[in-house]
């Protein structure tokens, strides 16, 4: 059963709550190293299906350098990764058409258009059938117009909404979004949670990183992470920020050591 | 002193000036000597022994250079040294195209963001500027077209003095032809100049007509008129050009020896052949055809003046600027010339509208659609991959059939390690999967099938180049240089026919040649062995060049297809093995 509320669309089960689903991502002792710094120190954590994750830090705390690790675009020093219960090393193909991570600062071909982005990808997929749902998407995110043209003439926030596009055109289970709301106008900020908490109504599963409120969502979880170490914020801290109007955690009072 | 004069020379003195810290900073950076900062007595003495060190490697160069052209003529025998001439005497129609083409395309005069800013934004009159810069263009044409002419010139009449003697009247040379053609090279040297600046001045004048602003219409219609008659009459002599150059008959031409007349060992044909081709080479260098590109050239110059004055210079700044763009990282190439190429690639592909859209083809026939898109929307690649094809796999094969293959390695190698454009652009559509995270990710290849269907069609672009140039090579082993070591027999005998069995080897090996290049340059967007470090294209090259070298000195050929195809396993089992790019 679908519930949309003020704070968004949400699947819920016979009893009004969120069901109980297997891990689709599960990290243990996981540890990153830029030369002598320990970026990430031994994080362990897991995101459920279905569930929406924030993850909070201040800059330079390492949130993308974990969102890179968990989408094995770098290989970490120590660790495990698991996607759907499985070992997942960032070799194997079929695994990484699991997950979709969209960077703060994506990239995209010189020599192809937005709409033959999309295509390209459908079409190695076998998947062209779908573009009349991408179509939908590129026309909800207002790049319908703009869509023939090469990405680099677009700016950051209509390159951000298409990397998006092409992140939900692939129908993932696990979503990576790093900073995605930092480039977006409110009205594209607001689509964006739509869109969000639709595929998480469907059983996907989204973490992203971000520094300011959202508008329309509702996490099921949020991470801070400081000084390598990683740490779920309870109900309590979360309910006195949203009351205050923000989300950014000034200071841990109440914060435990996130566990798988 | 007129306007038009005053601001010439005002312009001059900045161009000058311009020029000169150019040379300072090109000549600094050689001799790694500040000549501004060290001026000091030691640092003075250090920079003239170096200066004087260039100029000693030059000039030796130059006599070098000029040895070896020499030698080379008379290798190649009377019927190349013609074709090479009559090849030069044709040059200047196929610049004068080619600058068309692209002045036709783009603003002739490129200005760099201090030009828009300071020069544009002037006083100046437009003529003054643009006599400037088609001068300096024309000067530069001019000094390279005269020293060509001059090497061609001077091989030329030691080789055809040796002829000259044998000839009899059949051929139709009179005494003056004779004298012309047997005369000092001062004829190509005045040739390739004047035709050259004629070439650069009517080409430069196809852009200026484009950039002006409309005008009397009897001075634009004789301009107009004027320009495309000159470049109508181009490129139908340059079409016309085969004709003068029947290649199969002068290849027969034998090397002329002892006292025997050159009409006893010809057919009355071949002697007609030789006889019109010397005369045309002679009326070519003569007086007359000099002093007609001399009016040429000032006629052109006069009216380039006077349709420079109409330029519209928003036009000019306008079309000129991606140009303005690059000329901020000019001087890149020096540091980093695949970066810069990057870079260019990148901006003069954001500026074009995308041509075409992305075939049909689901699945593998994706990769394939892609490839072909991105290629033919940047078809500026194509000639490295071509120049690649007559490079790579041809090389390699002089190098293995030689006796001697250490020069040929050497050479070889060298352009491997340091010319790499052509397998780079080869492998770009693969480099790029490999680096994009959000698409290339979700390919759902293996990296072994993502470099075949990547590079297949440029890949097949390059061996069918490779092929037909080692098919002509080995038919016209008799001409070429490499046929002393290479296709000794085949001169011997008097056979130039194609041999098919030494034919498809050298297909094969030459197939393979390029195979095992294309994936050494794959590997560089690998991780290897789970480290996170790619092997660089020019390690693994080295490692091939190498071992090929090896094989060659032993001469069998079947060992030499062996150690390809073993070099191209391994490193297909890399990329095998190694599948998405997890880095540290």
């Amino acid at each position: 059963m679908l519930v949309t509320d003020g704070e968004g669309t949400r699947r819920l089960d016979a009893q009004g709550k969120v069901p109980m689903t297997p891990d689709v991502l599960r990290v243990e002792g996981l540890s990153f190293r830029w030369g002598n710094r320990d970026v990430l120190k031994d994080i362990s954590l897991s995101v459920g299906r279905g569930q929406l994750v924030y993850l909070k830090g201040p800059n330079g705390s390492g949130k993308s350098t974990f969102l890179r690790c968990v989408a094995g675009l770098v290989c970490p020093h120590s660790g495990s990764l698991y996607l759907s219960g499985e070992r997942f090393k960032g070799q194997n193909r079929k695994q990484r058409a699991q997950l979709a991570f969209v960077s703060d600062n994506p990239a995209f071909y010189d020599d192809l258009t937005a709409v033959e982005h999309l295509r390209f990808v459908l079409q190695a997929n076998r998947r062209i059938h779908d573009y009349a749902q991408v179509e939908l998407l590129l026309e909800r995110f207002g790049l319908l117009r703009s869509a023939q043209q090469y990405p680099s003439s677009y700016s950051r926030g209509m390159r951000e909404k298409l990397a998006l596009v092409i992140a939900f055109a692939l129908n993932p289970r696990l979503y990576l979004f790093d900073e995605p709301y930092a480039p977006l106008d409110s009205a594209a900020s607001e689509k964006l949670s739509f869109e969000i908490a639709q595929r998480v109504a469907q059983g996907a599963s989204v973490v992203l990183s971000c520094h300011h409120p959202i508008p329309g969502l509702a996490p099921d979880k949020v991470l801070l992470l400081r000084e390598g170490s990683i740490h779920e914020l309870d109900e309590s801290f979360l309910g006195e920020h949203e009351e205050a109007g923000s989300t950014q955690p000034q200071e841990p009072r109440s914060c435990r050591q996130a566990s798988g | 002193m007129s306007p038009f004069l005053g601001d010439s020379l005002v312009y001059a003195r900045l161009k000058a000036r311009l020029a000169r810290a150019a040379l300072i900073r090109s000549a600094s950076s050689v001799i790694s000597s500040d000549f501004k900062e060290e001026r000091n007595l030691e640092d003075r003495l250090y920079q003239a022994y170096a200066l004087a060190l260039i100029l000693g490697w030059l000039v030796l160069m130059w006599v070098y250079l000029l040895d070896a052209t020499n030698n080379l003529f008379q290798e190649a025998g009377h019927g190349a040294a013609c074709i090479a001439v009559l090849a030069f005497l044709f040059a200047p129609l196929g610049l004068f195209v080619l600058l068309s083409a692209r002045n036709a395309r783009t603003a002739p005069w490129r200005m760099s963001h201090a030009d828009i800013a300071f020069v544009a934004a002037s006083p100046l009159k437009t003529a003054g500027i643009m006599v400037w810069e088609v001068l300096s263009s024309v000067l530069l044409w001019s000094f390279a077209a005269a020293l060509l002419g001059f090497l061609v010139g001077s091989a030329f009449s030691v080789c055809v003095n040796d002829m000259l003697p044998f000839l009899g009247e059949a051929t139709g040379l009179d005494e003056a032809a004779k004298a012309i053609l047997s005369a000092s090279p001062v004829g190509p040297l005045c040739f390739g100049a004047l035709s050259a600046c004629c070439a650069v001045l009517w080409a430069w004048l196809i852009g200026v007509m484009r950039m002006a602003v409309p005008m009397k219409w009897n001075t634009r219609y004789l301009l107009c008129i004027g320009a495309c008659l000159v470049l109508l009459v181009a490129v139908v002599a340059l079409a016309a050009s085969p004709l003068f150059m029947p290649v199969a008959s002068s290849l027969m031409l034998p090397q002329v020896n002892g006292s025997t007349g050159l009409e006893s060992l010809l057919q009355p044909a071949q002697v007609h052949m030789i006889g019109a081709q010397l005369r045309f080479i002679a009326q070519g260098l003569a007086l007359p055809s000099l002093c007609l590109l001399l009016a040429l050239c000032i006629l052109g110059l006069a009216a380039f003046i006077a349709a420079s004055r109409h330029v519209d210079v928003t036009k000019v700044v306008h079309e000129g600027s991606f140009n303005a763009d690059l000329q901020s990282i000019r001087h890149m190439p020096l540091y980093d010339a695949a970066g810069y190429a990057e870079i260019r690639r990148k901006k003069r592909l954001a500026r074009r509208r995308p041509r075409g859209s992305l075939p049909g083809g689901q699945g593998s026939k994706a990769l394939f659609s892609r490839a072909f898109l991105s290629h033919a929307r940047q078809l500026d690649g194509l000639p490295s991959i071509m120049f690649w094809g007559m490079m790579a796999a041809p090389v390699s094969q002089a190098l293995l059939l030689s006796p001697q293959p250490l020069l040929f390695w050497m050479l070889w190698a060298q352009a491997l390690l340091l010319m790499p454009q052509g397998v780079r652009e080869v492998t770009r559509c693969f480099r790029e999967d490999m680096g994009n995270t959000l698409v290339g990710s979700h390919l759902p290849f293996s990296t072994l099938r993502l470099f075949l269907g990547d590079c297949a069609l440029p890949g097949a672009i390059c061996a069918a180049v490779s092929v037909a140039t080692i098919a002509i090579m080995t038919s016209l082993g008799a001409v070429l240089p490499l046929d002393q070591v290479v296709f000794a027999d085949n001169r011997a005998t008097g056979t130039f026919g194609i041999r098919i069995p030494e034919l498809l080897w050298a297909i094969a090996l030459g197939l393979g040649t390029n195979m095992a290049l294309f994936l050494c340059a794959a590997l560089e967007c690998i991780p290897l062995f789970g480290t996170g470090r790619q092997a660089s294209y020019e390690l693994a090259a080295l490692v091939f060049a190498a071992g090929l070298f090896l094989t060659a000195l032993v001469q069998i050929p079947l060992l030499s297809l062996f150690f390809i195809l073993a070099f191209c396993t391994v490193l297909a089992l890399l990329l095998k093995a190694t599948d998405p790019p997890p880095r540290r």
